[in-house]
């Protein structure tokens, strides 16, 4: 474990802000943007974007537990 | 698969593997190779959350709902991003405080209050119970399909029931452990993550691949279909009470608390779970729009819920059948298993062991006792379920999950809040539970019943009496879904009540202790041990093993203070007090995860607890009148003033080397609890060890705080003190005397010692007299004091033997009177004498502090360094002290120079307040000084144009004779003088500078004669530099 630094993962406003932007982006008005009839790649648009924001959380705790669990 | 026996036959077999696997792992912990112990099961273990509702309940939602069901999971996976923040906070605090519960961990924050702790435990069993039953009913329902429908001839519910029961008691109370951690039980969830995974991946992948053309061929199936399409939309309030509900409940639900809280061996695994978990989350969730849509497209019968077994079953795969069958059963064991545990546990340390430890008599095997009603209280969580879903059907059940989740969220503000927020107290965190308790009754669970069928429909329809804005679920015509709106008005009420009760109530000293240590759970731990008995002795080796032993049997008691003793470096046959203290520290932690925090704190309370109670009053009036706050000392009329006081209403505490009823019988007293002096142990009456000086500290400290105006009779010091001598250093009996004094000084009791006048060094004249301070009074506590300060410096000097040589040399010297067996510095003798001073030596506060400025005067000149102030800063202030007494020479007038008269009137008051007699000459309104720095107005003498009225004395500023004069008066009667005479400019503007330089030389000369200290405050920003210097010149200036 490395002792806790200056970084940014290292301060907890910064986690706080990651947990509200996140809900943010998870809810209204912003899944608006990806209504039922939006789709890509013949793929609904709102399974996607869910889907980026989910996977972008837990690449956000992965690359945290390889910073400070190194 | 063909029959129920089949299926019931695979999953005893499913069982007993799990049970090989508890074994293993239990088998390895032994071994000190644990399995469990490492990131990735940490992380798996923590899939328990995904239950049967989650395994068959998603799909089922999915199917009905759309995307409904994602929230669940959103919401969690948003959690765990605050996971090195908040749930490594509460993994610390659990660690450290030893907390098993989600109802531990909230009681303990708010004093170990019984009442959340109750409230908690009731709450998660009324969740729990459905939530069992939703397993049973989901198991049972997946072997009627895979059985085709064939039945047994006993009740399938209750055959599972009646296993998982079994298999929770096997691992989750096998032996009383104060961890409350269960690696065999943990090992099983996590592979029963692993499994459930399994089966969800393999039929998704196999739905969507064999049966279809790929994922995208379903969602577009089921979007160019008319019926579906509406699947794809989202409800966003609902969306978002979802996502927030099931964000608290990752962290509140017991067996969620209990998985990543207790069960968590090593802080930095959570790493890995932070992002294991929401992968986790995402794999399970990945095929369920899949299987919810192809069922759908399939026309599948029956539930939607059991699309994800029907499928296969009707696809002729036997195998995948199985296989999701051996999901759903590892779904819903590992929820059982782990709730059952959990919610045992709370209603043992919650609901049973405060009750028990009142009740129970000693000499039962409570080890054996606690273990068996854990067992009985998993097994009645089990039962309970059972009989639930015997009551209720499947779709009766199917919003259990939210319900719970809602209830499980009613604790966030109390359990969140008291992480981060040191004013949150007991009282906001009931009110603000309980009031989101019954919101969430009313808005969550009265619906589900009337949907049920329970209860009418109309209360749901019209509102109770037909007012329609009292419907539970549209509360004062809030257009919202059901969990919303429930939602919105419990953690609203309840978040608004926690605040705002807790900012108008006062924690207790233990609460707010207790709210330091959640909230600077980081900061390098304080003391929890009090102050006033943190540096004296308490109890013995053999008292703290024989308390842990009656709770967690003898064997686990020694093996676990031989583990407290190494880590603190310790040997038992030599204890000092902070290593005694941090062994109660750690009897107290482990009987907190034994017992939880209340029946921890009736123990505690138990060992220093008497209950005050006030006697039938008589109707006469009584004969004497002792003030609260005040000591009195009686040589002959103790017991009499005693019982005439107790029996006149007042609540007393008698602590005698007598025998209780004698002096019961004697006093005319029956209720007034009486603790007898003695070694002797056991018996109907109180007793405490003579040397135990701190349990009798805390005994009196305890009646003091838990009565009003009450008196303590102690009968006697004397005896205290001869029988301590030689056996507990000096310092913890004058530890002991100081803290009385400073308990009686405290405003809330009266203190009566019973002392012979040849033990003493004051006189008694009347029956009862009232003494300044005690630390003067007994024979020997000043020798005591004085060897203690002397110790002290000799500790902080550079040189030893310059401390002792210089204070043989003043004791010989006689400067404190009679010297007869102080040793004298022999110059033929080698090295230095040792300290040898008379025990019956009189010294007064004044003798004292003249002693030790010369003292350190002849120090400084070996040393000039040495500073006796910084030397004895410490203990002055242990013994209640003020610097000022060291700092002051008495016959010495002092100059303070500041703008404005502040510091003069505090060092002032802090003199007075030690019992110095004072006399204030200010310009301030005697009124203003009490109420500022509590002077009384007796001590003031107002300048002022304004003639005395009211009883306050003035003295025009013309009229300095006058003014001369009272003083002259009051240094003739003070014993122990000290005046302040602010205002100095005051005087100059009314008369003239020389005229009142002349008045304060006078004054000088008066005070050097009188043995007094004058402090004179001056502006010097008044004065001309002449003038100033010319006043200063008259006086010594006093620096801090």
């Amino acid at each position: 474990m490395t002792p806790p630094g200056d970084g940014l993962a290292d301060q907890e406003e910064f986690w706080m802000l990651l947990v509200l932007l996140a809900a943010l982006l998870l809810n209204w008005p912003l899944l608006t943007m990806t209504g039922p009839d939006k789709m890509l790649m013949g793929f609904p648009l709102r399974l996607i974007y869910l889907g980026i924001i989910w996977l972008s959380i837990i690449l956000a705790t992965y690359l945290f537990d390889r910073r400070t669990g190194r | 698969m063909s029959s129920a026996i089949f299926a019931l036959e695979a999953m005893v077999v499913y069982l007993l593997l799990l049970f090989g696997i508890a074994h293993y792992a239990e088998k390895k912990r032994e071994a000190g190779q644990s399995i469990v112990s490492n990131p990735y099961v940490y992380a798996l273990s923590l899939g328990v959350y995904c239950s049967a509702w989650t395994f068959y309940g998603s799909i089922g939602r999915a199917a009905t709902t759309g995307l409904g069901f994602l929230p669940i999971y959103l919401g969690p996976s948003l959690a765990m991003l605050l996971g090195w923040l908040m749930i490594r906070k509460m993994i610390r605090i659990s660690k450290q405080f030893r907390l098993t519960s989600i109802s531990d961990f909230i009681s303990f924050r708010y004093g170990r209050s019984y009442a959340i702790g109750a409230l908690v435990t009731v709450v998660s069993l009324m969740v729990i119970t459905p939530y069992v039953a939703l397993q049973l009913i989901a198991i049972s329902a997946s072997i009627h399909i895979v059985s085709e429908g064939q039945t047994l001839w006993l009740d399938t519910k209750l055959v599972v029931a009646l296993l998982l029961g079994a298999f929770a008691v096997m691992f989750g109370a096998r032996h009383l452990d104060p961890l409350e951690r269960h690696e065999g039980l943990v090992a099983v969830v996590a592979f029963e993550s692993v499994v459930k995974l399994i089966a969800f991946l393999a039929v998704g992948s196999f739905i969507t691949w064999e049966l279809f053309g790929g994922y995208s061929e379903i969602v577009e199936k089921v979007l160019a279909n008319q019926d579906y399409s509406h699947l794809i939309e989202i409800e966003y309030v609902s969306w978002f009470s979802l996502t927030l509900i099931s964000f608290f409940a990752i962290l509140l639900l017991p067996r969620q608390f209990h998985l990543m809280v207790v069960e968590n061996s090593d802080e930095p695994h959570l790493l890995k779970a932070m992002w294991i978990f929401p992968l986790y989350l995402l794999l399970i969730n990945l095929f369920v729009p899949a299987i919810a849509g192809a069922g759908m497209l399939l026309g599948t019968p029956g539930l939607k819920d059991m699309f994800i077994i029907t499928i296969p079953y009707q696809q002729n795969q036997a195998a995948l059948a199985f296989l999701v069958f051996i999901g759903g059963v590892s779904a819903a064991t590992a929820m059982v298993l782990v709730d059952s545990v959990a919610v045992g546990n709370m209603m043992l340390n919650e609901l049973e062991m405060p009750r028990l430890m009142r009740v129970i008599g000693r000499g039962r095997d409570l080890p054996g006792l606690l273990l068996n009603l854990k067992r009985l209280n998993i097994l009645l969580v089990v039962a309970l379920g059972y009989l639930f879903s015997r009551a209720v059907g499947y779709q009766s059940l199917a919003d259990i999950g939210t319900i719970s989740f809602l209830a499980a969220s009613q604790m966030a503000p109390a359990a969140l809040g008291g992480l981060y927020w040191k004013r949150g107290s007991r009282e906001g965190a009931i009110a603000g539970m309980s009031a989101g308790f019954l919101i969430w009754i009313y808005t969550a669970l009265l619906p589900t019943l009337a949907k049920g069928g329970w209860i009418s429909q109309s209360l749901l329809d019209q509102g109770p009496f037909g007012l329609g804005l009292l419907r539970p679920t549209q509360l004062l015509g809030l257009e919202l879904d059901i969990w919303s709106n429930s939602v919105f008005w419990s953690l609203l009420v309840n978040g608004l009540l926690y605040v705002l009760v807790s900012l108008m109530s006062r924690p207790s000293p233990e609460e707010q202790a207790q709210a330091d240590g959640f909230v600077d759970a980081y900061q390098p731990r304080k003391a929890v041990i009090p102050e006033e008995i943190r540096s004296i002795r308490i109890g013995t080796l053999a008292e703290v093993e024989s308390t842990l032993a009656r709770y967690i049997g003898e064997e686990k008691a020694a093996r676990s203070i031989e583990t407290e003793l190494a880590r603190l470096g310790a040997r038992p046959e030599k204890l000092d007090a902070r290593q005694m203290l941090e062994l109660w520290d750690h009897v107290e932690k482990t009987l907190t995860g034994s017992l939880g925090p209340s029946a921890t704190r009736i123990i505690v309370q138990d060992r220093t607890a008497v209950r005050p109670v006030a006697e039938p009053a008589r109707p006469s009036q009584p004969a004497y009148r002792l003030e609260i706050g005040k000591i009195y000392l009686s040589a002959s009329m103790g017991y009499q003033v005693f019982s005439d006081q107790v029996t006149h209403g007042i609540e007393g505490l008698c602590i005698t080397y007598r025998e209780p009823e004698e002096v019961r019988l004697e006093g005319g007293f029956s209720q007034t609890p009486v603790i007898q002096l003695s070694h002797k142990r056991g018996g109907e009456e109180r007793t405490i060890s003579p040397t135990n000086l701190p349990l009798l500290f805390v005994t009196i400290k305890a009646f003091v705080e838990s009565s009003k105006g009450s008196i303590i009779m102690l009968d006697s010091l004397e005896s205290l003190i001869q029988e301590n001598a030689g056996l507990v250093p000096e310092g913890e009996v004058l530890d002991f005397v100081s803290q009385l004094e400073r308990l009686a000084r405290s405003g809330r009791t009266r203190i009566l010692l019973t002392a012979r006048p040849e033990a003493l060094h004051v006189q008694l004249e009347r029956d009862v007299n009232a003494v300044s301070s005690l630390l003067f009074t007994h024979i020997p506590l000043p020798a005591y004091l004085l060897k203690v300060f002397v110790a002290t410096l000799t500790a902080r000097a550079d040189d030893p033997e310059v401390v002792l040589r210089e204070t043989n040399n003043l004791l010989a010297s006689g400067i404190l009177g009679s010297t007869d067996s102080a040793a004298s510095c022999d110059p033929d003798m080698m090295g230095v004498a040792p300290l040898e001073i008379d025990p019956a030596i009189k010294l007064g506060r004044r003798e004292l502090f003249s002693f030790l400025r010369k003292l350190g005067k002849a120090i400084h000149k070996s040393e000039s360094q040495f500073d006796i102030r910084g030397a004895l800063k410490d203990l002055m202030e242990k013994y209640g002290f003020s610097r000022y007494e060291l700092m002051l020479t008495p016959g010495t007038t002092y100059v303070l120079e500041d703008e404005k008269p502040f510091r003069s009137l505090e060092i002032f008051a802090e003199l007075v307040k030690i019992g110095q007699d004072g006399l204030c000459i200010s310009r301030y309104n005697p009124e203003v000084l009490e109420e500022r720095y509590d002077i009384e107005p007796s001590r003031v003498i107002w300048l002022t144009q304004k003639s005395e009225e009211g009883g306050i004395r003035t003295v025009e500023p013309t009229n300095l004779p006058r003014l001369s004069s009272m003083i002259s008066e009051f240094l003739r009667q003070a014993t122990d003088p000290v005046l302040l005479m602010e205002g100095l400019g005051y005087l100059i503007t009314q008369s003239n500078y020389e005229t009142v330089l002349r008045f304060i030389q006078s004054q000088r000369d008066d005070i050097a004669l009188r043995d007094a200290v004058l402090l004179v405050h001056i502006d010097p920003l008044s004065l001309d530099t002449k003038e100033l210097h010319r006043l200063e010149s008259e006086m010594e200036p006093l620096e801090d």
